[in-house]
Order: structure tokens, then sequence, then C-alpha cells
């Protein structure tokens, strides 16, 4: 997938430096990057638009289309429908309806045992994947970059200590233990009191997961900073008199976006598959709420020897693998394309 | 090596003691009493359970209750949720079950690799290499329970050739073990390949293959040992990955492993149960952790532990 350094290229450079223009053309040129872009930007789209699009609603049942293969029609939402989404999404239902009246595109993947449309259900479903692999993930992102920036400003014995942390943190497995604090936290008596925090299980959920996968970012941003740290302009900043916060902010940050980007693009997966998990275990997202996951669980449990309802299994799983799939792509080209011993505009440098 | 042996150990006792508190204090933290919903309990049987686990006492005497009976007897305690069980029992009765499925995952996910990496590596370029590497990407974006229920839809309902769930007999265990060892193999396809690669250009190579050794002799003697560095350094991250797919694999499949029973603690707040398997998933990894060091060290001496 990644293309062999060059032969002639100079050694890695000292320091990280800023990401540097041309970032874009650079990313263009690896081989299905583009597509995996236009993929996610679909879904994205489609997450985004869920209440302008004219779908069934997500969570409305309907004996008469039960179990039903896919089968596109268009169909009349009812008007109790219309007012709920009208109150949900004021705006977003207004502009519908002005484009599509009350119609619906009903069937196009099919329909579940309670007869709920399976594409309005992966639609609103990619709402809520989508938004907690983005929320969790900049959850581990603040928190990875504080403690890296903090044990590297600082460095000396906090710096050692804190590392430790992380080296210990490393062995545990966290996985099975998020699985404990969410079977914990979904006790009635403990979410009352998360509530009345002001935490829904959905915040809730991308909180505990983002706590979690922060470790890889934390010892990255710490390695690139304690390089920097002995950096000339670093130098000169302290001889200005420049604050050791700004410092930090102003003249550090910078010099760790590439870094901080590449580590994004890998844990957007990551973290999205773990929810995808816990919302299949049942321990995730909890109905009428829908995830991918929570889809693809269900999906599952229709699969009997009387009701071969493949779609329930298929499509749920194949709006994961291809947004996962197109993730890592990116993450693959994003990486090559920072990496500096790649030079200026793609070609190698020197 | 004996040095070494007993500092992993100790790194693995360290990690078990974090995991056990961590977890009692979670589930301490859950107000009430475990036993305030199990309605049909004898009160006799109440007031001595909560007599052992000192459930009455302030919680540094319940700490102590059940920190004793873990670290004096390795007694996990009764189940909250099932009667007259304890998690001992629950966990001799599902250990095997789950260990045999890792286990045939882990063969699945180097058996099939290995091989198929070291194929494409034989002829880099041809359709083999081509399309193995092509499937290798897919399946590293599958996750386990979507290609189960690719599986199961396959195999189960169109060709019928796999019972549909459930532990019965050998056959039972074919679509559980590559569900959860197929992602894995499409990673360790990809790292020996790259790995046969690049030993695949080293001088020392040329040599054996100027003195006469056939191509496979080449791969399976000469190159094979470093080229699997690579594998074995992410044999570690997909070991914790095939023990938590098996979560979700015991599952779909309805195998009475010990994924299946953590799961279902989670969901019945059985913290028990939960904390018992918890800690028994956290001592598998850490050994499993170990003897990848152990492996890697032997493969490349040059690697210290």
């Amino acid at each position: 997938m990644s293309d062999a350094p060059p032969r002639d290229a100079p050694p890695r450079d000292a320091l990280p430096r800023p990401a540097r223009p041309g970032l874009w053309r650079r990313l263009r040129r690896r081989r299905g990057s583009l597509a995996a872009l236009t993929v996610l930007l679909l879904f994205v789209l489609l997450a985004i638009g869920a209440p302008l699009l004219p779908l069934a609603h997500p969570a409305e049942t309907n004996t008469a289309r039960a179990s039903q293969g896919p089968s596109p029609s268009w169909t009349e939402r009812s008007a109790e429908v219309e007012r709920e989404a009208a109150d949900a999404h004021p705006w977003a239902s207004a502009v519908r309806t002005q484009l599509f009246g009350a119609h619906a595109l009903q069937g196009a993947l099919g329909s579940d045992a309670l007869g709920r449309d399976l594409a309005a259900r992966i639609v609103w479903g990619a709402r809520v994947s989508l938004a907690v692999a983005l929320a969790a993930t900049l959850v581990s992102v603040l928190l990875g970059v504080a403690y890296g920036v903090l044990a590297g400003f600082v460095g000396g014995r906090v710096d050692q200590v804190m590392m430790r942390a992380i080296d210990v943190l490393y062995s545990i497995p966290f996985l099975f233990l998020v699985i404990l604090v969410v079977s914990v936290l979904r006790d009635e008596r403990v979410a009352a009191a998360v509530q009345s925090w002001g935490l829904d299980q959905l915040s809730l959920l991308f909180l505990v997961i983002g706590a979690v996968s922060w470790l890889g970012m934390a010892r990255l941003v710490r390695g690139q900073l304690l390089s920097l740290r002995e950096a000339e302009f670093v130098t000169a900043a302290r001889a200005l008199g420049v604050t050791p916060l700004r410092l930090a902010w102003r003249h550090l940050l910078p010099h760790l976006g590439g870094i901080i980007v590449v580590v994004l693009t890998l844990t957007v997966p990551r973290v999205m598959l773990f929810e995808a998990f816990l919302s299949f275990l049942g321990l995730g997202v909890e109905p009428p709420g829908v995830s991918w996951g929570l889809l693809a669980s269900d999906g599952l449990a229709a699969l009997t020897p009387v009701s071969r309802s493949w779609w329930l299994v298929v499509f749920p799983g194949l709006a994961l693998a291809a947004s996962l799939f197109s993730l890592n792509l990116l993450g693959d080209a994003l990486r090559d394309a920072l990496d500096p011993r790649t030079g200026r505009n793609g070609k190698p440098a020197g | 090596m004996i040095p070494n042996l007993l500092r992993g150990l100790f790194g693995v006792t360290v990690v078990l003691l974090i995991v056990a508190h961590l977890g009692f204090v979670l589930i301490r933290s859950v107000p009430g009493n475990p036993f305030e919903d199990a309605k049909a309990l004898d009160p006799a049987i109440v007031a001595n359970l909560q007599e052992r686990w000192a459930l009455d006492g302030s919680l540094f005497e319940q700490y102590q209750a059940y920190m004793g009976g873990l670290l004096t007897e390795g007694d996990l305690g009764p189940s909250f949720k099932m009667r007259d069980v304890s998690v001992n029992e629950i966990l001799a009765q599902s250990l095997p079950v789950s260990a045999t499925l890792g286990l045939l995952g882990l063969f699945v996910a180097l058996g099939i690799g290995l091989c198929a990496g070291g194929l494409a590596a034989l002829r880099p370029g041809s359709w083999w290499d081509t399309s193995v590497m092509g499937a290798a990407t897919l399946g590293l974006a599958l996750p386990n329970f979507v290609l189960a229920g690719l599986l199961v839809l396959l195999f189960v309902f169109h060709w019928q050739l796999f019972p549909v769930a459930g532990l019965d007999g050998p056959l039972s265990l074919v679509l559980p073990a590559l569900a959860l060892g197929l992602p894995y193999a499409a990673a360790n396809a990809r790292l020996f390949r790259t790995g046969l690669l690049e030993v695949l250009g080293e001088d020392w190579i040329r040599t054996a293959r100027a003195k006469g050794l056939s191509p496979g002799a080449v791969l399976v003697g000469h190159a094979a040992r470093p080229a699997l560095l690579p594998v074995v350094h992410g044999l570690g991250p997909a070991l914790a990955a095939i023990l938590s797919g098996s979560l979700v694999v015991e599952q779909v499949f309805a195998l009475p492993g010990l994924g299946a029973h953590f799961v279902e603690a989670g969901l019945n707040a059985d913290y028990n149960l939960a904390l018992g398997v918890l800690l028994v998933y956290t001592l598998m990894l850490g050994l499993a952790n170990m003897s990848v060091d152990f492996v890697a060290s032997w493969l490349d001496p040059r690697i210290r532990l």
C-alpha cells in the first residue's frame, strides 16, 4: 500500500516540522484515497442530512411490512410521524416537507421483523455511530495531547513517573474493563446519579471509550516534545520571556499537528469498532437509539431457520465494513502523505 | 531466562492486582446490596453470605473479605444472580470452551495467514499475490461479528454445512474459529509477506540460493525465521483482539464459554461474576503477552527481554 521510501532520501529530519502545504496534492496521489474520502463524505452527509431525507421513521413499526426483502416503493408518512419529526427537527422537517411532501422511500433495503425500514435505520444509525466515533476520538486526543505535552514539557522525574504509569496502563485489558464499567453505569441507580450530573447514555459512552484510547497519542506526543524542547527556537522563545503556557500553545503545539492528525485517523476506526462492538453486545447504544453495531446484532438475532432476512445482516455489516475500510485506507494514505521522508509536492526530498 | 520469567510473572501479578482493585472499587460503587433483588433467597442464606463477604461491614471490611478470599484461596466469591453457584465453578465449566475456541482462532490466524502470506511473497505481483493482499485488506476492515453473520448466512442457511449454534461436536467449532481467526489471518498475511519480501532481498538469501537450495527451502529454512518477527510482534495485540472477539463470537454461536458469561453478567449486573471473568481474561492476556516476548527473543536473539 505504501510506496517504498526513495533510495536517495536524506535521513529522517531531526525535528518534526509543522504540516506543510501541498498535503492535499500528495494525499490525492495515493491509490484509493479519493474513493475512501468519497465513501466517508457520503456517509457523513447522509448522517448529517438524515432529517432532510425522504425516509421512513427509523423506529416506526408496521406489522404489515414485517421482514420484507429489499423492494423500494414510495409511501406516505403518517401524520403522527410527520408531527414527531417536526418536533424533533423543526427546520430540517420543514425543508423536507417543502421538497418531498409526506412522501418517503420505503423498503429500499428491506425491513426488520417489526416492519421498521432498514434504510432509514442505517442512515440514522450512521448519525450515532459516526458521532460517537468522532466525540470519543476527540476525548482521546484531548487527554492524550494534554498528558503527553505535560510529560514532555515538564520532563525529568515527573515525566518518568508519567511514562511508567502509561506502561502499566498499557498492559491492562481495557476492552474488558470497559465492559465492566459500562455494565456498572447501566445500573438504574448509578444511571440516575450520572444523569443528575447532566450526562446521558451516549455522552457517557464516548467519554468511556475516549478515556481508554489515549495512551498511544500520549506516548507519541511526549516523544516529539522531548526532541522539540531542545530546539533553538524554544530556547529563543524562553529567552524572550514567553510564559510556559504560551510556549506550549503557540510554539510547540503547531509542530505536533502532523503526528496528531496521523494518530487521529488511526484512532477513529478503532473507536468506531469499539462502539459497534459494545452496541453489538447490548452494552452500548440502547434502543430506541440505533447504531450500526446494534443493527448488526439485531440482524444476527433475526437469522433463524424459518426467516432468512439476509438483508438485515448484510447491509449494516456492509455500512460498517465500508466505513472502516475507507478510514483505514485514508489513515494509511495520510500517514504516507505526512511522512517527512517524502518532501514537498509529493516528490522525494533532496 | 529464569530472572526474565520471574520479572514477567511479577508484571502480570501487578496488573492483575490493579485490575482487581479497580474492579472492586467499581462494583462497590454501585449503591445497594447485591442480594436485595434476589427475591426468593432464604434469609438464612442471605445472612450467611453477608457474614462471609462482610456485606454489612464497612468498605474496608468488604475489601478484606474479598481480597482475603481471592489471595489466600483463589476464591472469586459467589455469583450474585445465579443461585448456589460460585464464580469459580462457572469459570471451571466455561474456561475450557473459551480456551479451545481461542486456540483454534489463533491456529486459523497463524496457519491461514502465514500460508497465504508466504505463497504471496514467493511470487510478488502475481494474481495470487494481488488477490491475497486484496482479501487481506478487506479482511482487516471486517469486524468479527459482521464476518460471523456472513459465515452463518452462507454456510449454515444457504449451504447447510454446519450446525446453527451451540456446542455439539467439533463441527460446531469450525465457523466460530473462522469468524474469530480470519481477520487476524489477514493481518498476519500482510505482515509476513512484507517481512519476507524485505528478508528475501538480503545477501545471505542470495548465498543460500547460490548454493543450490530450492525456493521453498530458502523460504522455510532461511527467510521464515527473521520474517516471522513482525508477525510475532503483532501477535500481542492480535491475541488481545482474539480474546475480545471471542466475546461476540461466543454470543453469535451460542457457545457456553467465558465470553457469554461475561456479557451476560454485565447485562444482569452480576458484578462478582463479571469481575471474576475479567481477572481470568487479564491473566490469560498477561501470560500470552509474556510468551510472545519470549518467542520474539528466541527468533531474534538480539532482542533482550
